[in-house]
C-alpha cells in the first residue's frame, strides 16, 4: 500500500502584527521611559 | 527626471509601518538561492533594543562632565547590560531566521533570545531602582513590563531541546532523525564546497548538495522511500562529505592535478548516483499510482460501473 504519512517539518508561529505592535509600545514605554529619567534626573 | 539612487521607480519600496516603529527588514531569500520556507513577513533585526537605551548613555555623559562618577558608573554599566541584551536577541533572531532554511535540522542550543529578554528586564529593573531611584516595587513592574513587551515583540524560545518535527511515533521519529543526519551531512558538504577554489569542482558539489536536498525533500514526503534510499544516505553521501572535506583540507598544501582529475572523477560518479537515486524514487511514484488507478479501475468493474 502507498505511504500516507508525511513527515512535516515543523515552522515556528510568529504572533500577528497587532500583537508585535503592542509589545514594541510596551518595551518603548518600559526601557524608553525609564532611560529618559535616567538621563533627566542628574 | 533622472532618479539619483539610479533605482527604476517600479523596483523601489516605502517603508512600513512595522519597518519604521520596530526596526524589523523584509525576509530575504537565502544565501544559496534557495527561497526560505516558512519565512513570513518582514523580519525582526531587535534595532529598537539598541535605539531605546540611548538617552542612559547620555545620561552617563552628562554624569561625566558634571563630575558624578556615581552616575557614570549606574548609566555606563546599565547602558552595557542593555546593549549585551540586544546583541544577544539580534543573534537569537538571526540563528532563527537561518533555521528557516533548514528543513530537517535544529542547530540552536543557547537560547540566545531568551537570555536577551531577561536581560532587558533585568537592566530595565536595575535603571528604574539605581538610576531613577523608583523603589524595588516599581523597579519590579518595569521590569515585568519590559520583557511582556519583549515576549510579545521577538517571543522567548519554547523550553526544551528543539524538535524540528512534531512526530510522536517512533517509527516518524527514526525516519525524521534520518532526515536531520543526512541534512547535517549535506551542510557539511555546502560547507566544504566554500573551501574549494577551483569553480568547476565548486559548482559540482554544489550541484550535488542541491541533488541530496532534493531526495530527502522526496523522502519526507513518502517515508517509505526512506528504506529505499538507505544506501544513498548511508554510504554515498557519507562518502562524498569525507571525500570533500578531505580535498578541501589537503589541495591547498598540494596542488596535484592528478588529485585534482581524481576528486573530478569522483564527483561525476556521484552526480550520477544521486541522479540515478531521484529518478528511481520519482519511478517508484509514478508505478505507486499505476497500482492505485488499476486497483480503482478493477473495484469500479466488480461494482458494475464501466
Amino acid at each position: 500500500m502507498p505511504e500516507k504519512t508525511q513527515i512535516a517539518p515543523q515552522t515556528p508561529t510568529r504572533p500577528p502584527w497587532g500583537i508585535r505592535l503592542l509589545g514594541g509600545v510596551l518595551l518603548t514605554f518600559s526601557v524608553g521611559l525609564v532611560s529618559c529619567q535616567a538621563m533627566w534626573i542628574l | 527626471m533622472v532618479d539619483p539612487t539610479g533605482t527604476p521607480p517600479e523596483q523601489r519600496r516605502t517603508l512600513g509601518l512595522a519597518e519604521l516603529i520596530l526596526g524589523v527588514k523584509p525576509g530575504q531569500a537565502g544565501g544559496s538561492g534557495q527561497g526560505v520556507r516558512g519565512a513570513r513577513g518582514p523580519r525582526a533585526t531587535g534595532t529598537l533594543l539598541y535605539v531605546l537605551p540611548i538617552p542612559l548613555f547620555i545620561g552617563a555623559l552628562v554624569g561625566l562632565v558634571a563630575g558624578r562618577l556615581d552616575v557614570v558608573l549606574a548609566d555606563g554599566g546599565i547602558f552595557a547590560l542593555f546593549m549585551g541584551a540586544a546583541e544577544l536577541t539580534r543573534r537569537g533572531l538571526k540563528a532563527e531566521y537561518a533555521q528557516q532554511i533548514l528543513r530537517f535540522t535544529r542547530l540552536q542550543r543557547i537560547p540566545l533570545k531568551t537570555i536577551g529578554g531577561l536581560l532587558t528586564g533585568l537592566a530595565t529593573g536595575l535603571a528604574a531602582v539605581i538610576s531613577v531611584d523608583q523603589g524595588l516595587g516599581l523597579g519590579l513592574a518595569y521590569a515585568a513590563v519590559a520583557m511582556l513587551g519583549f515576549h510579545l515583540l521577538y517571543g522567548f524560545e519554547p523550553l526544551g531541546r528543539p524538535r524540528a518535527f512534531a512526530t510522536d511515533d517512533e517509527r516518524s521519529r527514526k525516519i525524521a532523525a534520518a532526515l536531520a543526519e543526512a541534512e547535517r551531512k549535506l551542510i557539511d558538504l555546502e560547507r566544504a564546497a566554500k573551501g574549494i577554489a577551483n569553480p568547476e569542482l565548486k559548482i559540482r558539489l554544489q550541484r550535488i548538495g542541491s541533488q541530496g536536498r532534493s531526495i530527502l525533500e522526496q523522502i519526507a514526503d513518502r517515508p517509505t522511500d526512506l528504506f529505499r534510499a538507505r544506501k544513498f544516505l548511508s554510504v554515498y553521501l557519507d562518502g562524498v562529505q569525507q571525500v570533500a572535506d578531505g580535498y578541501a583540507r589537503t589541495h591547498r598544501l598540494a596542488d596535484s592535478r592528478e588529485l585534482e582529475q581524481n576528486f573530478r572523477n569522483v564527483l561525476v560518479t556521484v552526480e550520477q548516483v544521486f541522479d540515478e537515486q531521484h529518478q528511481r524514487l520519482l519511478k517508484t511514484d509514478v508505478m505507486d499510482l499505476d497500482i492505485q488507478i488499476e486497483v480503482l479501475k478493477k473495484q469500479l468493474e466488480r461494482e458494475g460501473i464501466q
